[in-house]
């Protein structure tokens, strides 16, 4: 299977007054194409900025120290350096080729928009040539077929918008279009960039399974329920056909109904966009739904990587064991794991998660134990093994 | 349409806010209407100059030619109230105009980049607002020659620090905001994230403080101008009007309120613009806020 996404040695450290929080140590993550990736954990274990950094949007004062991040653009071009590239190249990428679908879908909406500005924001802003193109044919449609006196009179207008189509497909981002699309009314000669944007937003829309979107598109977000403001959110960065998706625990905030329904959406739309997910989540049910592959998060660093049978007949690391014990079943006590999630601060020397580990050795206590694969495609970071 | 009809509901729900529109739009229209209401007099040069009828100190009551009397030195009160009106609007639009530019950016670049940045421009609005802003007021008019245009320059000097500040708290609330990390996520640059995203859900509370304190600014320039720093002598201004009219709030004795009309007509002027605009400001808080009870 082709690697889409390689990350190695990634570590991010954020500089506070207290000291330097040692947020991710060697994240070691490989994803492929066409798969959905789960990654699991406790609260704060650095999941999720896992899935910034790959955007690059660590807030400050945090910093990637060091590590790659190799990103398969398509199969004609070398992977990309995401860590190095410049800003514009990030920002080019972001929304159009990876994108992300938040937590919370009402606060990743903002108040003051309608779902449709919204969504065609992101169109507008990634898809220039291909809305020029659009735009462009609708105007010769215009001019070729339209007969008579109101032909006569419109005729000057849609030649000065086809020239202006034909600048925006050649050169989308030039100078001299910025500068026209700034200026008051000349700007309208390019709304049918807008319209196009429209229409694609509905059918993305569509897509997401959002019955009449047509209407939701003319809709604020504080008159849509839970799950519909989870289906915009997701057309929202699906609207560019990325290769690849970051769900951070999209369903966490949704109820059980509606959250079988965002699964199910997503799983349809990964086969037929072709497109990988990274699935963030703390529950270990969602991710056996969902994922191909899951890979299990402690304190900053990856302690086990398997495919998602292996991982759940035959967990390995003595985190993942206590973990798969403390989830609830019906009549019976749950199990929690004894102690408390280390300081990030001053985290424990060797492997992190000694403190609590019923099988710890002196090993454990001194030195960090590297990633082995002990089956075909099944790591872990132990020295019991 | 919609938006509208919103609106005009919410206009009527607070019937103060209608009244406070009124009034606003009533001085709109006297300052529109200035030279026909009080046209100049013939090979007048200068319209915002008061004519005069004489230079004799002791007012005059209202009379056929004048219809609100004259003040000290024979100034037509009823010419310098409604050219007056233009220089309040000058001074208040302008200054509140300047203030909310000044403002916007330098709030919008201390509260988003944050940083040294943040630092930097926080510590100059510190060292403004170390001053009592009257005095620094009067002290800048007084370096800069006392004219209508050194009060503009003051006022503003004086209220930009206070509304940079009010942006760039507004701006550190919604800057934490998941909707502007996601736009950041699909890709807007810095610019686009401060225009589109940010400042449209925080620039509100900025409006509404503005629109009151269009009505205040006007009484800062009334005072400068009472103290005789404003605006050269008998040009059309409501705080000069006040000034011309300080020895004879009290009448002769005996009759105490020979002089009323000297002091209550411009003081009316100026109470009615700033209640306006105070009322205007409510009004706007009431139909411009979209998280405001928009269900």
């Amino acid at each position: 299977m082709d690697e889409l996404l390689r990350i190695r040695g990634l570590t991010v450290r954020f500089y506070t007054y207290d000291g330097v929080v040692q947020a991710l140590e060697n994240v070691d993550l490989d994803i492929n194409q066409k798969e959905t990736f789960g990654l699991v954990g406790e609260t704060g274990c650095g999941k999720t900025l896992t899935a910034l950094s790959i955007l690059r949007l660590i807030p400050p004062p945090g910093r990637i120290e060091c590590g790659s991040i190799c990103f398969n653009i398509d199969d004609e071009n070398e992977p990309v350096d995401l860590l190095t590239i410049s800003e514009d190249g990030i920002r080019a990428i972001r929304g159009s080729k990876i994108s992300m679908v938040f937590q919370e879908p009402s606060a990743a909406l903002n108040p003051v928009y309608t779902i449709g500005d919204q969504i065609s924001e992101v169109i507008l802003l990634h898809r220039r040539q291909e809305l020029g193109q659009r735009a462009l044919e609708a105007v010769n449609a215009l001019l070729a077929e339209t007969p008579g006196f109101i032909s006569t009179l419109a005729r000057p207008i849609w030649l000065m918008e086809r020239k202006l189509y034909q600048q925006v497909i050649q050169a989308p981002s030039s100078l001299w279009l910025t500068i026209i699309s700034r200026i008051f009314l000349v700007k309208r000669l390019l709304w049918r960039l807008k319209d196009e944007a429209q229409k694609i937003t509905i059918s993305v829309l569509g897509e997401v399974e959002i019955p009449d979107p047509q209407r939701l598109t003319r809709q604020y977000p504080h008159q849509l329920s839970g799950g519909m403001e989870q289906r915009a959110v997701i057309a929202m960065a699906l609207a560019c056909s990325p290769k690849f998706l970051i769900a951070d625990e999209p369903t966490t905030s949704l109820d059980v109904t509606i959250q079988a329904q965002i699964l199910e959406l997503l799983n349809r739309l990964k086969v037929e966009w072709e497109s990988s997910i990274l699935y963030i989540t703390h529950d270990l049910g969602v991710a056996a739904e969902i994922c191909d592959r899951v890979g299990v998060m402690y304190a900053g660093s990856l302690c086990e990587i398997a495919k998602v049978d292996d991982l759940y007949a035959n967990p390995l690391h003595p985190y993942t064991k206590a973990l798969l014990a403390a989830v609830p079943k019906l009549g019976e006590e749950p199990h929690s794991i004894g102690g408390s999630v280390p300081d990030p601060l001053e985290p424990p020397p060797g492997c992190r998660f000694h403190p609590r580990c019923s099988s710890a050795m002196e090993k454990c206590r001194e030195q960090v134990p590297l990633m082995r694969e002990l089956a075909p495609g099944h790591f872990v970071a132990c020295y019991m093994y | 349409m919609t938006e509208l009809r919103f609106w005009l509901y919410q206009a009527r729900k607070n019937p103060l806010s209608l009244v406070g529109i009124a009034i606003v739009l009533i001085f709109v229209i006297i300052a529109i209407l200035a030279p026909f209401l009080a046209p100049p007099p013939e090979g007048h040069i200068d319209a915002y100059q008061i004519p005069r009828d004489g230079y004799s100190p002791t007012p005059k009551p209202p009379s056929q030619e004048y219809k609100f009397g004259t003040t000290q030195g024979q100034y037509d009160i009823f010419y310098g109230v409604i050219w007056g009106t233009r220089s309040a609007f000058k001074v208040g639009l302008l200054v509140i105009g300047m203030v909310l530019v000044i403002g916007i950016l330098l709030g919008s670049i201390a509260g988003y980049f944050g940083g040294l940045v943040d630092e930097i421009i926080m510590r100059i609005t510190d060292i403004f607002m170390a001053f009592p802003p009257l005095i620094l007021a009067m002290a800048i008019t007084v370096a800069l020659g006392p004219s209508l245009n050194s009060v503009i320059i003051a006022l503003t000097l004086v209220s930009w620090p206070i509304y940079t500040r009010l942006i760039r708290g507004d701006i550190l609330t919604v800057r934490e905001e998941d909707y502007v990390e996601a736009a950041r996520g699909v890709g807007s640059s810095h610019l686009r994230i401060i225009a589109r995203h940010i400042l449209p859900n925080s620039i509100y509370p900025t409006l509404i403080m503005a629109s009151l304190d269009i009505g205040a600014v006007v009484l800062s320039a009334a005072a400068l101008s009472f103290l005789g720093l404003g605006a050269p002598e008998g040009y059309a201004d409501w705080g000069q009007m006040i000034q011309f009219s300080r020895n004879w709030i009290v009448g002769p004795p005996g009759n105490p309120l020979a002089y009323w009309y000297t002091v209550t007509i411009p003081g009316l002027f100026i109470l009615f613009f700033v209640l306006g605009w105070n009322l205007l400001g409510d009004a706007f808080r009431d139909i411009l806020d979209p998280r405001l009870a928009k269900r």
